[in-house]
């Protein structure tokens, strides 16, 4: 798979469509314990 | 095939069998709780809720295409889509259930014509009707969705576009929004297990991600270039124009914000909103792997919109083809639930009851009844539309998808957190979304090739303008500086 594609293919399969859920997992942790109060 | 009608049959009994259950109790409450339910649900039920009814039809045809015959260019839907249904979460979550809670109400709309006051209740009135009304055209649209998978699984069109009008209407009038929620909980879970398992058969047919990509660099090479073969400035432009302006409708839909308002309490919201974007990443992922496995299982194919029923019906000619058949109309029928609930809701509460009606004295029981009234007809309105109208479905679900965001977008976000924004702002920003999109898909996209979702800067300008024309006008009330001032 790899020897068929460069640096921008890598970035668009594997980073790319991550972003958002990074940002979201991000928002999600820096916020868990306040989230977990009862 | 006997195998795959008796999966589609299971999964139609599933879905009528808990509407009846889940809505059997609403049958004697009010309007308020036929629009938002139980206000109970929680993060998983809120985030299927959200992502089944952000996908439609299009996830499995329309976007399966684009795998086919774009590669990995497409996979720009599922980055955009991803990021800015985080920032929707981000910005709008938190504040519109505190606002629900402050101030009872029941949809965005109304939740807009709190933000600065709403004196003459015109926000309300226009709203309520633009959005409503709009919603309908959307609706029409995914019926014929419905009867183009139909025609695909050699059924026929006609009928399946009536019987998913018809569950539809009965879904959302036995049971509002506690059925709506419930049977997107299963037609979610039902579309999940279908893409994993139609990214495995459609993998295994070609040997892996491995086979995948050495016979596309063989077969079809420009798709495994993030640029498509393109220069990289034209890339580049092509992906803000048409990717990014396809994806910008995620920032407003009314009818997957209101899931905002329904959500149980503040501390589900970032739960969900993590639930939701996996969500986004299979059904925007799953379809792209699919399409372009088909390219090399299909090279001849006909229609590569039908890569995944003609995988289904190849390679998994059984009952459980059928429930993975199922995923498509699964994926139709939770956006039109959301989407007649929806347009029901705006046009009842807003352009009625708060509007054109407020000095009716209707008992709530007698709103709810107006409501499901207005449910039926706005079902059948839609399936005539669908049926006698044009035909040219993505390009009409696209063009609505487009036309709520302009409309919804500009108010909803300058309202809720520029201080300068007024009533008359907002107000403006709904009346010119719709029309400037209008002329924007018909006059300036054809010359300009400019993506309709930029016809949004006229709006902006709008709620600009009229804002800063109009601050000394006095305001009724400010829950946005209330909410915000209580934001953390």
């Amino acid at each position: 798979m790899f020897k068929h594609i460069g640096f921008g293919e890598i970035v668009n399969i594997f980073i790319l469509p991550f972003v958002g859920f990074a940002m979201c997992l991000v928002w999600y942790f820096k916020h868990k314990n306040e989230d977990s109060v009862k | 095939m006997i195998g795959i009608y008796i999966g589609l049959a299971l999964y139609i009994a599933a879905t009528f069998g808990l509407s009846i259950y889940t809505g059997r109790k609403e049958n004697k409450k009010s309007a308020k709780e036929y629009i938002v339910g139980d206000k109970n649900y929680g993060s998983i039920l809120t985030a299927f809720s959200m992502g089944t009814t952000l996908a439609s039809g299009f996830a499995y045809i329309g976007l399966v295409g684009m795998g086919y015959t774009m590669g990995l260019e497409a996979t720009w839907q599922c980055i955009f889509g991803t990021i800015l249904e985080f920032i929707t979460w981000y910005y709008l979550a938190h504040k519109l259930r505190r606002m629900s809670d402050m101030t009872e109400v029941l949809t965005p709309i109304e939740a807009m014509s709190k933000f600065h006051g709403d004196p003459h209740n015109l926000i309300k009135i226009f709203g309520g009707l633009f959005i409503g009304l709009f919603m309908t055209f959307y609706l029409a649209g995914q019926f014929t969705a419905g009867s183009k998978a139909a025609a695909i699984m050699n059924l026929d069109p006609v009928t399946v576009a009536i019987a998913i009008a018809v569950l539809t209407i009965i879904y959302i009038f036995v049971g509002g929004m506690n059925a709506a929620v419930w049977t997107n909980a299963i037609q979610g879970f039902i579309m999940i297990i279908s893409f994993f398992v139609l990214v495995i058969v459609a993998l295994s047919q070609v040997g892996g991600f491995n086979g995948l990509f050495d016979k596309l660099a063989m077969e079809a090479p420009n798709i495994i270039q993030w640029n498509n073969g393109k220069s990289y400035s034209d890339a580049t432009i092509h992906i803000l124009n048409y990717w990014l302006g396809s994806a910008a409708g995620f920032l407003a839909q009314p009818q997957a914000i209101q899931k905002f308002i329904t959500i149980k309490n503040e501390k589900e919201i970032r739960k969900s909103a993590l639930l939701s974007c996996i969500f986004n990443i299979i059904r925007q992922l799953g379809p792209v792997i699919i399409g372009m496995a088909g390219r090399i299982i299909y090279p001849f194919i006909t229609d590569p919109e039908t890569v995944i029923p003609t995988l289904i019906v190849d390679y998994i000619p059984n009952v459980f083809g059928g429930i993975m058949m199922a995923g498509i109309f699964a994926a139709i029928m939770s956006t039109t639930e959301s989407l007649l609930l929806h347009s029901t809701s705006e046009l009842t509460r807003n352009f009625l009851q708060k509007g054109i009606w407020i000095n009716k004295n209707l008992s709530e029981k007698n709103w709810a009844q107006v409501t499901r009234v207005l449910t039926v007809i706005i079902g059948i309105v839609s399936l005539l539309l669908s049926l006698y109208g044009p035909k040219n479905v993505f390009t009409m679900i696209i063009f609505a998808w487009t036309g709520l965001f302009t409309s919804v977008g500009p108010s909803l976000y300058l309202g809720l957190m520029w201080k300068k924004c007024t009533s008359w702002g907002i107000l403006s920003g709904i009346i010119t979304g719709i029309p400037a999109t209008t002329i924007w898909f018909n006059f300036i996209k054809p010359i300009t090739g400019i993506h309709e979702a930029y016809s949004v800067i006229i709006p902006l300008a709008a709620v600009i303008i009229v804002s800063l024309a109009t601050q000394n006008q006095k305001e009724e009330d400010n829950f946005a500086e209330r909410i915000n001032a209580e934001s953390f």
